[in-house]
């Protein structure tokens, strides 16, 4: 373990001088349980002038006992994506900051002052090491099993895979704890401390961990936990609707009047108040009674991905208008106008159509 | 009752006898390694009390104890306790001392002692710096005066497990 790097030079005194830089192997966890740590002094000395022969002491001796520690920490909070979206990941590390190869069973536990949960909430391990989640690579944990032997000062990837509900609305949270166990390497047996039983013979257990500051565990148990929040990034859209009689077939300036022949404009506002884009925003309407679509009259912002039109109150949407001599279709039911996106944080898009009253 | 005191006393002094290296010798030379654990004691206090280094994990600080007695019959003098940073741990600085001693240190294994001001280490680049607490491979204690037949000299340090 220790690495001796000698050097040897001149010194300006004359006499060489051998220097030795002991370099420490920088080892967070410590020395290895098990290790007997041995020490023997000699004395030297003389009788009336003489030197006599050195004398070595005992040896006193200790064994390294299992510093048992470690640490759960959280690489980051988490989108839970859309309503209804699937798998989604909260990335945490598990690390063995004790001396000795160790165990750990891992739970996964609802942390309190969020909005929602998340459906079928699991934990995978990360099989292949790399730090994403796969789930044709990585595995599925089961609950009471030894996540696989940890070294000291090695840690593993854990990933909390969910499901956002349907019903959850954008900027709805979601926190989750995991909780690591300590276990004796190799079994499913949750490690114990040692009390107050010493033995320099034995490895004894000493719980060394702190607190992950949830409500899962506290300092020396032997436990430590994390949390992290999933956040829905929805999409949010206001719809805003109006009309103006735009020209009455009677007066030549406004104001207009809403009498039979009069266009009327209907305008529809969409905005995206949420954190995601909206995409394929689909903008329905129908022509209201006793009025008849002007036909060529919609316009979008931007320009919409398709207009489509129905002359069965939407059930299908293949209908071609055709104008009359008053320049409408009296056939038209329903418009329709798709945006490919409308943006988060505010975006816009915006429907304009004309009918005629009848 | 005196002959069992008698019988006693021959009885240690034939245990005594069983470690020969002892006995050839005028000093015998005992090392004892213990730790400091802290306590509530009956009375509600906080108490250090010193235990056997029975439980020790990295970080936990030891404390040696070495204890030469002149069991001779003549004065020893020169009289030098040599004592190695044991493998695994690291010298707690200003930790060893000892009455009416001098004590030095060495960086190289042994071979060469200095006071803690004057030694010097190679560092990563090669260049000489003054080194530290934790570059030390050996404490030696030189005795002021001479060990007197039935005297007792004990010196000490403390080390921390890697």
């Amino acid at each position: 373990m220790k690495c001796f790097n000698v050097k040897t030079f001149a010194a300006l005194g004359g006499g060489a001088i051998l220097i030795l830089t002991m370099l420490q192997p920088a080892v967070a966890a410590g020395t290895t349980s098990g290790v007997d740590v041995d020490n023997t002094a000699t004395i030297d000395y003389k009788v009336g002038g003489v030197d006599q022969t050195a004398v070595n002491s005992n040896l006193a001796t200790f064994k390294v006992d299992n510093k048992v520690d470690l640490t759960v920490t959280s690489n980051g909070n988490a989108s839970a994506g859309a309503p209804g979206s699937l798998d989604h990941v909260l990335s945490f590390t598990v690390t063995n900051t004790g001396n000795t190869t160790q165990g750990y069973v891992l739970s996964v536990v609802d942390a309190a002052g969020d909005t929602i949960n998340m459906d079928n909430v699991e934990i995978w391990l990360d099989a292949n090491g790399n730090g994403t989640f796969e789930s044709g690579t990585d595995t599925l944990y089961s609950a009471g099993a030894n996540a696989g032997d940890i070294l000291p000062d090695n840690d593993i990837t854990v990933f909390v895979v969910s499901d956002t509900p349907i019903s959850a609305s954008d900027g709805d949270t979601a926190s989750y704890t995991l909780v690591a166990t300590t276990l004796n390497a190799g079994t499913t047996t949750v490690t114990v401390a040692d009390g107050d039983g010493d033995d320099s013979t034995l490895v004894e257990v000493v719980f060394a961990d702190g607190d992950g500051s949830t409500t899962q565990e506290t300092t020396r148990d032997g436990k430590h936990s994390a949390t992290a929040t999933y956040t829905v990034a929805s999409a949010a859209l206001a719809v805003n609707k109006s009309s103006a009689v735009i020209a009455d077939g009677v007066n030549v300036v406004a104001p207009f009047y809403a009498i039979p022949g009069a266009t009327v404009e209907y305008t529809i506002g969409i905005t995206n108040n949420g954190g995601t884009a909206a995409t394929d925003v689909v903008v329905s309407d129908p022509i209201p009674a006793n009025t008849s679509f002007v036909v060529g009259s919609i316009s979008s912002t931007p320009a919409a991905t398709a207009v489509q039109y129905s002359n069965d109150s939407g059930t299908t949407w293949t209908y071609t208008p055709v104008a009359d001599g008053n320049g409408v279709d009296t056939a038209v039911t329903d418009v329709r106008a798709t945006f490919l996106s409308v943006a988060s944080g505010g975006g816009t898009a915006e429907v304009k159509f004309q009918v005629k009253i009848n | 009752m005196k002959r069992i005191t008698q019988f006693v006393a021959l009885l240690l002094s034939a245990m005594a006898g069983s470690f020969p290296a002892l006995a050839s010798s005028g000093i015998e030379l005992k090392a004892m390694v213990e730790k400091e654990i802290h306590i509530i004691n009956e009375k509600g206090e906080r108490e250090i009390q010193r235990v056997p280094a029975n439980k020790v994990i990295p970080g936990d600080e030891v404390i040696y104890t070495i204890m030469a007695t002149n069991v001779g019959d003549k004065v020893a003098d020169s009289v030098l306790i040599t004592d190695p940073i044991p493998d695994h741990t690291r010298y707690v600085a200003g930790t060893a001392s000892g009455s009416k001693t001098d004590i030095h240190f060495s960086v190289d294994g042994g071979k060469h002692y200095g006071l803690p001001g004057k030694l010097v280490v190679m560092d990563a680049n090669g260049k000489p710096r003054p080194a530290k607490a934790d570059d030390y491979t050996h404490i030696r204690w030189t005795l002021k005066q001479p060990l007197k037949p039935g005297d007792e000299a004990s010196v000490w340090f403390r080390a921390r497990l890697n």
